[in-house]
């Protein structure tokens, strides 16, 4: 599939730009005409990926987090968010509903939420040296809409 | 994130204004637990109807809400919940330990 256009953001793993990330998405995405509960799917799964890499990638530091959108000429977007942390060891487990190992803070449903706000979702991580959230959804066109 | 609460016959409404994310969930917590401590509620009612958006770690500020309510013997209703936000609290089925209704239409005088 032919890609049409596409962008790359770095940040550092600062809560603040937790905000930033998800809004610059959806500002990105809006080129496809997006309903406003398509942009909200996609805000929220980015909201979530980013906050992971806040939260446990980094947990005792501050890191660098990339993230990078793409728009294919099918109408679907693919977001990728990726991280230089310390690493997921068991990705299955971490994409189980209601794990965490961020204690009461966190709920363990980023990605259960992830999955179920966006068509396709791939995490790739080696311990010690970052995870790669990739995640894609495609936009109904604006005369099914 | 702007937060109001109101106090009137044991309920405590606790109205939350903004983006309930990580950024703001620390400070949310702790506002809502200060008025819980001051108050000591037989309710508490969590009204999201200001909430322009919620991720994940809203549903932890709303388990932590319930653990402080719990402790006193209250109890906590969430409120105001868009459809989408409805979603999130669906996914984690956090209905089975607090009680959520639809956008209510009820005057409630602010202190």
């Amino acid at each position: 599939m032919k890609e049409i256009n596409s962008m790359r953001l770095e940040f550092l793993s600062r809560s603040a730009n937790e905000g930033f990330a998800r809004t610059a998405v959806a500002v990105f995405c809006s080129q496809l005409d997006p309903t406003l509960d398509e942009l909200g799917d996609i805000k929220t799964a980015v909201s979530e990926a980013v906050t992971n890499c806040v939260v446990h990638a980094y947990p005792d530091t501050l890191g660098k987090i990339m993230v990078r959108a793409r728009i294919f000429e099918d109408n679907a977007v693919e977001i990728t968010v990726r991280d230089w942390g310390v690493g997921i060891s068991d990705v299955s487990r971490a994409r189980e509903a209601m794990f965490t190992t961020g204690g009461d803070d966190r709920s363990g449903m980023g990605f259960t939420i992830m999955e179920s706000f966006m068509d396709v979702l791939r995490v790739r991580s080696v311990p010690g040296r970052g995870t790669t959230v990739t995640m894609r959804r495609k936009i109904s066109r604006r005369a099914a809409k | 994130m702007r937060i109001e609460t109101a106090y009137q016959n044991g309920e405590l409404r606790v109205m939350l204004h903004g983006e309930l994310d990580h950024h703001a969930a620390g400070d949310t917590v702790r506002e809502i637990e200060r008025a819980v401590d001051a108050y000591m509620p037989m309710l508490c009612v969590v009204d999201l109807g200001g909430v322009t958006f919620m991720d994940s770690s809203g549903l932890a500020v709303l388990m932590k809400t319930r653990r402080r309510v719990t402790q006193i013997g209250g109890k906590v209703r969430v409120t105001g919940a868009s459809e989408r936000i409805e979603r999130i609290l669906n996914s984690a089925g956090i209905g089975k330990f607090i009680e959520i209704t639809r956008r209510e239409e009820v005057h409630i005088e602010r202190n």
